[in-house]
């Protein structure tokens, strides 16, 4: 392909070459979606003749696209995007996933009510694991309930600042699964007590997004900062599923894979 | 026939590469409607039989060029599985359908020759709705034998008389058994392909139904095999899940049940240890192949389930 058509192309991906038919999104290839120092990130797309471009998005990233050679190394929070070319074809959509940079790793956790039988995961220990789960849910990474509230005691490393918990969870309206309806985060004082320290109600957009948009969902919630030794999330399911859901009436699932201290 | 331009794309590997024809079909949606395509064979006459799941016309019936000659069947809400088999002379159509938990056998006509019931007696079933059969395949002797694929993953071999004389496979051995084929490449050893979809593998059972062989296959959700030639071809479902994900391709395997080409799908690279890479798709072809039937010339016409009720393409080998 000539330099200048290669040019056009990374400058607008989706452009039409001659032929109606779109290239897929490239496959990315990571072992999870959270880290601690760095992740190692490939992109997959065997097909002769094509070509790779990506952008990294987030604290010191802020370049255009790149044409993919080989797996890079993420260190830091962000957005992660790529493309696929071929001079026969559309270019693809966007493949894109959000890494995402843990800062505390737990001493210890607990969960109540203990996961649904079908998706155990490893218990509260999936929730502090740094593995991220897959389009598969009964990969073992996630774990399930089916109409409880959540509860997560989480018992942390010191006594840090906190700033920010991030909760992880799928949405699947076809699959009957929905992320949470809403998010209490509280932590305890010096004199043992449990002090509010934010609070998340979806709006109306939201509980239309998680509708609309299947895929993995992160809820970041900013603390009031504070110093302490352990953090109770209380996690509110989506609760029945909508009229217009063929299991209108039954409750929604919740999946969770990792809660994230920062 | 509305054929391929010069210069459309090409997809597939190697020694099989296929130009798309995605207006194969000239049909008119409105006097032949189709919700789900699932399955196709062929007839002597190069007649093409098509299932659907849309009651107004089960059975669509094409030529080789994409016009649709007629159709007939109202009664096949789960039409799904399309065997043909000739005995004696005489073409029959084997129609799996899994909302009636039965196969019915009839001639091209649609005249219903008799049916095969929910194997009752054979132990493992605990009522008519578990059996939900997906597939056909004949035996060397002419025993029907169905796939349990949407229901408990048994085998299950009918004399003609519709007696259940055999069952094999089963949740132990398989996973969405979705389709079975008898292999006669090795004449001297004629084998059952039986796809295990949920697990991406291709199992290999000999005419006693006891596992011989198994293939891996990741990220291909192989719906049935279909042999043709030295090769068996695919429509692979979808390479990711969920199941509505859209990320369908065509597979084929050479004689030794290796990968050589997947038409939409990724080039099959084969790791240090000889295990596949996992298949995924590559161009947005497909959303949800779910069938394949092979010509004399090698093109594959491919069916789709959930994919817009379209008429089935056409691939032009090159």
């Amino acid at each position: 392909m000539n330099h200048l058509l290669k040019v056009i192309l990374v400058l607008l991906p989706g452009t039409v070459v001659s032929q109606s038919f779109r290239l897929a999104p490239p496959r990315i290839y990571v072992e999870s979606r959270f880290f601690t120092d760095s992740v190692k990130v490939g992109f997959g797309f065997e097909m002769e003749g094509s070509s790779i471009f990506y952008k990294l998005e987030g604290k010191n990233n802020s370049n255009g696209f790149q044409h993919y050679t080989g797996p890079i190394t993420v260190k830091h929070t962000s957005d992660l995007k790529a493309y696929a070319i071929h001079p026969d074809f559309w270019s693809s959509e966007m493949a894109g996933i959000h890494l995402t940079e843990a800062g505390q790793v737990l001493k210890n956790g607990t969960l109540t009510p203990a996961p649904d039988k079908q998706y155990p995961g490893s218990g509260a220990r999936t929730l502090f694991d740094l593995k991220s789960g897959g389009d598969d849910l009964r990969d073992g990474k996630w774990i399930a309930f089916q109409g409880d509230t959540v509860i997560f005691d989480a018992v942390l490393n010191g006594k840090p600042k906190l700033r920010r918990v991030v909760i992880s969870s799928m949405a699947n309206f076809g699959s009957w699964v929905l992320p949470p309806r809403e998010i209490y985060v509280q932590t305890r004082d010096a004199k043992g007590q449990w002090r509010n320290r934010a609070r998340w109600t979806a709006t109306a957009t939201e509980l239309a997004d998680m509708q609309r948009l299947p895929g993995p969902w992160m809820k970041s919630l900013k603390l009031t900062a504070s110093r302490t030794d352990a953090v109770r999330i209380r996690i509110v399911p989506f609760g029945k599923l909508p009229e217009e859901h063929p299991g209108a009436g039954n409750q929604a699932w919740l999946f969770l894979d990792e809660i994230l201290f920062q | 026939m509305a054929a391929g331009l010069p210069g459309d794309p090409v997809i597939g590997h190697g020694n099989f590469k296929y130009r798309i024809n995605n207006n194969w079909c000239s049909g008119n949606p409105q006097e032949y409607p189709v919700k789900n395509c699932h399955e196709m064979v062929i007839d002597h006459t190069g007649k093409i039989y098509m299932t659907t799941d849309d009651t107004r016309n089960n059975i669509v019936i094409f030529n080789k060029d994409g016009k649709i000659l007629g159709a007939w069947g109202h009664e096949y809400p789960g039409a799904h599985g399309l065997t043909l088999h000739d005995e004696n002379g005489e073409e029959f159509l084997y129609i799996a359908d899994y909302e009636r938990h039965q196969v019915i056998k009839t001639r091209l006509d649609g005249t219903v020759v008799r049916s095969f019931e929910w194997p009752a007696d054979a132990g493992v079933y605990g009522s008519q709705t578990e059996f939900k059969p997906t597939e056909t395949a004949i035996a060397p002797n002419g025993d029907v034998v169905v796939a349990d694929g949407y229901g408990k993953n048994y085998i299950i071999q009918y004399g003609q008389d519709g007696r259940v004389k055999k069952v094999f496979g089963g949740p132990e051995h398989l996973k969405n058994a979705h389709g079975i084929a008898l292999d006669k490449r090795n004449k001297a050893n004629p084998q059952w392909l039986v796809t295990s979809r949920a697990d991406n593998k291709l199992k290999i059972f000999d005419l006693n139904g006891s596992v011989t062989g198994s293939v891996d296959l990741p990220g291909a959700y192989i719906c049935r095999p279909v042999v043709h030639g030295n090769e068996v071809y695919f429509a692979v479902l979808i390479s990711k899940l969920p199941w509505d994900s859209q990320s369908g391709f065509v597979l084929i395997l050479n004689e030794n049940n290796r990968p050589v080409s997947a038409p939409g799908g990724s080039s099959p690279i084969f790791k240090a240890d000889g295990t596949l890479e996992p298949l995924y798709q590559t161009v947005q072809v497909f959303k949800h192949p779910h069938d394949v039937l092979v010509d004399r010339d090698g093109n594959i016409y491919v069916t789709q389930w959930n994919s817009g009720s379209v008429y089935p393409y056409r691939l032009e080998r090159v």
